[in-house]
Order: structure tokens, then sequence, then C-alpha cells
């Protein structure tokens, strides 16, 4: 009977679409390198770094509570909270809505300081007077890691939280998106900051990317690209397109339009040896290459599909994690989801019982491999991860939400289900 | 495993289903995720022009004048940005047409307008939704409006080789013989300059249409064009100080529009809030006993003057006028008895920034500062009553989405919509289509 009703159903596209684990069981297994405390942080988006010190950086976000900063040495193996950025800037205990978001990837300027930004976007707590929020808005911090100093460098606009950071240091300018779809040039010595305009719809300019020249750019609209020509001082809208496989999200309610970051790049870096911009296409997990200086608006080219099997069979594509690093030897590492994924967040189409398979892909050839399922060396499963950073040495960071057994640990729940925790992971290649 | 985990997934999507189709997916987010009082329906925007045609670009995109042809319903607007454009939108073909660029100028603030004649003047000036740089070294002088000076000396500065905003005319019946390319000259006549130095900041048609009045910036002198004579007359400057009342920061507080009644006098505010009339028969600018509301701020300390000034009026249908604030409030004026009513104040952000009179005589408005977005809301003059609308967001994805923050302007149609004009990067023309 049992039989028969599994039978059944397996014949309907639905259940396909249910189908989530992805054919390919092998496993890539990572190494948790523990947060120390009793703070229990629920989100993590981009702000992931490995220095050019070696050492690794990671932004933690608490929704209703204080971000978190914390740097990890590889020769002490030892993560270490640099600041709870609540606790920095006095809000803790006063009722206020916080800097509760690092959703920056994380900047180093050319005497290795670190520069981050915060936000609130929706960490509320929605219940907490709004107006206490109605002055603060993106903070741009500097870290100094020979001092051990944790510095706010100003505020880049109010009301706001940002998102995409990259930064020009030979004019000394930090470059910011923010969640008012516009983007904001900070002078970082005379600490002023300009607003260069709008660029895009909501908050979905998660993450811009800089040139070799100083140019900065992001997408737009339906997969449109947008350069800040830094000799015109001015955003131009170009005509060139990322590549596209259109996948709808089926979701219709007002503030979460269908075409969010779908229809835009996820993720994108400026990768110098190569010359050229990489990134993720947001709806389909396209790899693609942006190179800004060919032609009159530059060329683009897609690399490979790094969508999974089971997705591309059934075309239920979760938009495209931000977990997309680079490696020194032109390789491209992508941790992708099979479901839809997004911590905690109640939002109806998370699903749970996700799983995350790192694939890599040579930049240069093409060829992609699937390394495997993310487990933890203790056989723990990896919900989702929201940031991928490739070390000079070759070891792949990850951080994200790792199936969390202690009910005493538990930060959160993948979907309302699945219990997690936030962990820093190091995947140091297939040996086992 | 595999086999016993699809069969509870298949378990579970059998139950769910019927559930989902009878739950409403719209339930209560209408209200609960944005706060509109309106059906997503009735409220779209156009952009202006074509992308791979006749689009007016990004920069220059930003809407910052509106103005309906009391005849043929067209609206007609214009731009801010790196070079001011000029538009219409007709309701009866359902199109933004570009009709070029003006021949000099950054941008039209408020500075439309339908004169006697039957023609649209147009009034330009520098880009003025551009945040202020303010000088960052203080000087040294001593005395507590030291910063004041210096922002001053600084914003004269940026004036010093500034030739002067332009005033031009266009034939509104023209509109349908245009090219509507966003690259071309727009085909205007160039009326010349009202004050040397000083770009034209509002500017209103008298209500006998012999004239047309105006204000400029960053000086505040007051100035009357006669239409028939073709020729400036500048009353020189309207505010005793210079005030930086916010909150838009380093923007010199002056009034943002002016409206004439149908005597051909003109209203406008001044310092310390104060009203003052221009009496086109005497030619003279009187200052009433009449002050629009303001707020009071624990930093005036009991002893501080505070200036709010208008920067928005729209002619209500029981003939009196409504004003909106830079601090937010709503208020009306009563031209006969001179009697100003403070109707309230929106929002706790500030700013009142367009104004528009709708068919059934509700006084709809965009309020609501740059960094915090703005707002729709309409007051009902009848019930006394305020509907407070929330953002204008449209969603009609996969197609087009946008979810603008910033408005200037606002006009109404002859058949009740009401038109918006988005002043952001990638400005749209937005419109309401309210229920009467």
């Amino acid at each position: 009977m049992i039989r028969t009703v599994s039978l059944i159903s397996l014949f309907t596209t639905f259940v396909v679409q249910l189908m989530a684990v992805e054919p390919v069981e092998r496993v890539a297994q990572v190494r948790v390198i523990e947060f120390p405390g009793r703070e229990k942080p629920d989100g993590m988006w981009s702000a992931l770094y490995a220095a050019s010190s070696g050492k690794v950086y990671t932004g933690l976000c608490t929704h209703g509570g204080s971000a978190l900063f914390f740097e990890y040495d590889p020769a002490t193996d030892r993560n270490r909270l640099v600041a709870d950025i609540g606790l920095f800037l006095g809000e803790n205990g006063r009722g206020e809505r916080t800097h509760g978001k690092i959703h920056t990837r994380f900047a180093e300027d050319s005497a290795g300081n670190i520069y981050f930004a915060t936000g609130n976007q929706g960490s509320g707590p929605s219940r907490i007077d709004p107006w206490t929020w109605a002055n603060k808005g993106a903070l741009l911090f500097r870290y100094v890691p020979d001092e051990n100093r944790v510095e706010t460098v100003g505020l880049v606009t109010e009301n706001w939280g940002a998102y995409g950071l990259v930064l020009d240091r030979r004019r000394n300018i930090a470059y910011l998106s923010c969640f008012d779809g516009h983007l904001y040039a900070f002078d970082l010595e005379s600490r002023v900051s300009r607003d260069l305009g709008r660029i895009n719809n909501w908050d979905v300019n998660r993450m811009i990317a800089m040139d070799g020249s100083g140019n900065v750019y992001g997408t737009y609209g339906d997969h449109q690209l947008w350069k800040y020509a830094v000799r015109e001082d001015r955003i131009f809208d170009l005509s060139l397109q990322i590549p596209a496989k259109y996948a709808f999200r089926h979701i219709y309610r007002l503030g979460r339009p269908v075409m969010d970051r779908r229809y835009l790049w996820r993720y994108a870096e400026w990768v110098p040896s190569l010359g050229k911009i990489y990134g993720m296409e947001g709806g389909r997990s396209l790899l693609f290459e942006f190179d800004p200086h060919a032609g009159e608006e530059g060329t683009v080219r897609l690399i490979a599909d790094m969508a999974l099997k089971s997705q591309i069979e059934s075309g239920n594509h979760p938009y495209s994690p931000l977990a997309v690093g680079f490696g020194p030897d032109n390789m491209a590492y992508y941790a992708l989801v099979d479901r839809v994924f997004d911590y905690g967040a109640g939002e109806h189409a998370t699903q749970s019982s996700s799983h995350t398979y790192l694939q890599s892909c040579n930049l240069v050839t093409g060829e992609k491999q699937m390394l495997g399922r993310l487990v933890s060396l203790d056989g723990r499963n990896v919900l989702g991860t929201g940031a991928c950073e490739v070390a000079a040495d070759g070891k792949v960071y990850l951080c994200g939400a790792l199936e969390e057994r202690d009910p005493e640990r538990v930060a959160g729940k993948a979907a309302g289900v699945d219990p997690f925790r936030l962990q820093l992971m190091v995947w140091e290649g297939n040996h086992r | 495993m595999l086999r016993k985990r699809c069969l509870i997934d298949s378990l579970v999507f059998l139950l769910t289903v019927p559930i989902c189709f009878l739950v409403p997916s719209h339930a209560g987010q209408s209200s609960q995720v944005t706060g509109l009082g309106l059906n997503q329906h009735r409220i779209d925007y156009r952009d202006l022009g074509y992308a791979p045609g006749n689009l007016i670009e990004a920069d220059n995109s930003k809407i910052t004048s509106l103005i309906t042809h009391p005849e043929n319903g067209i609206v007609f607007g214009a731009t801010s940005g790196k070079k001011a454009a000029l538009f219409c939108f007709s309701p009866q073909y359902n199109h933004v047409r570009p009709l070029g660029y003006l021949p000099s100028g950054e941008g039209v603030h408020n500075a439309l307008a339908l004169a006697g004649d039957g023609m649209l003047y147009i009034g330009t000036g520098k880009d003025m939704t551009l945040e202020v740089e303010l000088p960052r070294a203080w000087e040294t002088e001593l005395g507590t409006d030291h910063i004041v000076k210096t922002m001053w000396r600084n914003l004269k500065a940026e004036y010093s080789d500034y030739s002067a905003g332009r005033l031009f005319r266009f034939d509104p019946r023209r509109w349908a013989e245009m090219q509507y390319h966003a690259d071309r000259k727009a085909e205007v006549e160039d009326l010349g300059s009202p004050v040397s130095g000083e770009g034209i900041y509002g500017l209103t048609a008298s209500g006998d249409g012999k004239s047309l009045y105006g204000i400029t910036y960053p000086s505040g002198h007051f100035f009357v064009f006669d239409i028939a004579s073709s020729s400036f007359k500048d009353l020189g400057e309207t505010w005793d100080e210079v005030i930086y009342a916010g909150p838009r920061k380093g923007l010199r507080t002056l009034p943002g529009q002016l409206v004439s009644g149908k005597d051909g006098a003109c209203y406008f505010s001044v310092d310390r809030g104060r009203l003052v009339r221009y009496e086109p028969d005497k030619d003279q600018i009187v200052r009433l006993d009449a002050f629009i509301p303001g707020d009071f701020y624990p930093v005036h300390n009991d002893f501080e003057t505070y200036h709010p000034a208008v920067e928005c009026w729209t002619a209500g249908a029981d003939g009196a006028f409504y004003g909106g604030t830079n601090e937010g409030y709503l208020f009306r004026l009563s031209t006969d008895e001179l009697e100003i009513t403070n109707l309230g104040k929106i929002r706790t952000s500030r700013r009142i920034r367009g104004l528009a009179t709708g068919r059934d005589g509700r006084v709809w408005g965009i309020a609501g500062e740059d960094r915090i977005g703005c707002t729709l809301f309409c007051y009902d003059p009848g019930k006394g009553e305020f509907q407070h609308l929330g953002p204008v967001q449209v969603d009609r994805s996969p197609y087009y989405a946008w979810y603008p923050l910033r408005f200037d302007s606002a006009t109404a149609g002859l058949d009740g919509t009401i038109y918006l004009g988005e002043s952001d990067r990638k400005g749209h023309l937005y419109l309401i289509m309210p229920t009467e």
C-alpha cells in the first residue's frame, strides 16, 4: 500500500519538485571553527573575508539584536569576537532598534585595515518603536588589526542599511549600495558621504564590484548592468545583460516582487589575476564573466550553469546563495543549497531539510566539478550558507547554518523546522 | 531513506494543496504589508519614454514640475538632472512623450505655468534635488552665526559663475507635432532671465492670466513677468534673513512654490512663517498678519524664532488654497478672511512635497523626506479627515516593479487621476486612480 501511494505520487510533476536530495551523494567534509560566546546570531550574508594577513573575518547578524564581528586566526585556529556592535555603539539595553546586521562583504585598504557597514534591514524588533532607528542607518566601520581597534568612520546614509561595499584604495573612497536602492560614495578622508543616485529597485543590489580602474558595477532591471564611471563621476545604465535563464519566483506579494534578486547578479567580484569581473546570476545559478574593458560597454560570457541536476529537472530553483568564492588558481567555488533556504525566515517559500552542495568551476575553461554535499566532520548537515571565501592557501571558508543537535546552542530553526547554529567552516579538500 | 522522504513529501503535498486553495493568497496583505488604502490596480507608473528609443535618461529624469492643461487634460512635466527635459503625458493615448531637453538649465523646480495666453511657461535653474555639499573647513570668525555665514558664502560661491535661470515658452497645442526625441532640444522660445546669477525656484501664472510670478534661488527675489510686454520686473529680495530651516541640509529656506488667486494677487511665505501677498494693482508686496503653522523643537529653548516655509500649494475646490510646509503641516488659507487653519501633520517625518486637488475636492499629497521615503495621503475637507495611504509601490512583476521613495510634484488630471512626479534618479510618472 505504501509503495503504491509512493509510486502514484512520484508520477506527478509536483512531487518531482519536492524531491530535494541531489542524487550525487559524494560528501565534502568541512571542519567547524566555533564562534565563541553564548550569543545566538541567526543569519549571515556576504560578511566573510580572507584578508591579506591570512586572517578571516566574519560578520554575523542577530535579528532584533546585535551584529557580531569576529576574527579567525589560522595560526591559533581560533575565532575571536572583536566587536559586539550593539555593545560598541551603546545600543544594547536601551529599548531601541539596533544595528543587527553586517550585510556587506568586508573590504581591505592598502594598510590592511578592514571595513564593513551595518544596518537593520528587517532586523526589527518589529514591536519596538520604529522611530528609534530614524537617525541610524548604514554606519561604516574600520578595524585596525595592528591596534586591535574598531572605529566608526561615519554614517553613509540615514535609515537605510548597507549591502554592497567596495573600496577604491587609490582614491580612498568606499562605495556602498544601500537598502534604498541608492549608490553612495564615502570619502574616507573627509568622511563625507555622497549620494550618487538611485541604481535599482528595493534591496536587491546585494553586491557591487569594482574594476581595476575604480569603476563600480552592479545590476538593475532585467539582468542589465550599470556602471559608475569614476572619471565622469556618473552612473550609466548599460544595455549589456548578464546571462539569464528565467526562473520565476512563484510568490506575488507586495514588498517581495517577482522581479527581485532573481533578475540580477547575486554575487560579483573583480578577479585581478584575470582582469575581469566574475559573478553568479541570482535566479538560476549561472556563473558568468564580465569583461568591462572589452568592446564599447564590455562583454559578458556564460561560464557554466551551476544549478543542481535536480533543480534543472524540476525547474524549481532557489535564488542563488551568496556563497561564491574565487581561488588563487582561478577556480570558483559555489555552495548551492538544494531547496529554498533563508535561515529562520518565516517566508512561506522557504523549505526545510535543505542540503548544501559545494561545486567548483574553472573560470577559464568552464570545467565544473561537484565536490560533494557539505557535512561537518561529525556528520552534521550544512543547511545553507551565506558566504564563501577562498584564502591564499586555497582553503575554502564557508559560513552559514550547520545542523545543531544541542538544544542549548540552537540559534534558530531553518524554515521553522531544522535547528541550526551559525558556524565558520573550512573545506580543506576531499581527502577522506 | 530516500524513499521514506519522498513518501513524507508526497503526503505533505497532497494534504496541503487543498488547504492552499481554501486560503485567499492576498488575505490581509493590502493593509498589513504596505498600509495602502488603495487597491494596487489603482496605482501605476509610466517610464519617461521608451528605453531603446527615446527614454529620458536616468540622470535627467527627476520629475520636479507637473501641470495639467485645463482644456485637453494633457499633463506636462519637466525634469531636473544633468539637463532639464520637458515631456507630456496624454491620458487619451496613455504614453509619456519626451519633448526634448531645454536649451539650458539643469532643473525646473515647481516652475511650469499655463498662462492666460494658453502657453506653457517653463522656468529653469540648477538641479535642486541634489544634496548640497557643505564646506567642511569652518572659518574662524566669531559669532553664533559663523556657520551660517560660511554656508551662505559657499552657496553664493556656487552661483558666482552661474549666468541665470531662463524663462522658456512652449505652445502646448503643438505637443502632437513634436518628434518625441529625448536627445534633442525642445522647441521652446527663450524669453530671457528674471535676475542675473539666480535660478528660478518657483513659478506660477497669475489668476487673471496676464502675468507670471516667480521666486529665485538662492537670493529669493520675487519677480513678475508681464506676458503682453514680455518683460521682467524684479521686486528684490523677499526674505530678511538667510535661514537653513531644513529638513534638507544646506538648502536655503525659501518658498518652494507660489500661488495666485483670481484677483491676480500672489501669496508666498517669508521669514518666521509669515505669509505675504503681492498686489499687482499696487505693484507691491504686503506683509500679512498671517502665519503658516510650524513645529516647536526643544532646541528652540523658548527664545528662538522658527521659520517654516511653504513647499507646495493647490487650489482647493472650496475656493481656498491648501498649502504644505517644509515641516510637514497641511494648512488651509482662506484669502477672503486671510485666515490660516492648521489642518495637522500627517507624518512624524517632515515635508509636504506636492499637493493636488482631485475631482471630488479631496486634497492629495506627498509627505516625507528624501532619506525616509515619501508616502501618499489625502485630506477630505468635507469630513476634515486625513487618510494616510502609505508608499506608492507598483508591482506588475514580472513585467515591471518599482518602489519609489522621492516625489517632488503632483497634479490632478481632468478625469480625477492624480499624477505624481518621482524625483529620484530613474524617475517615473506615477498615476493614482482614486475611487470617489
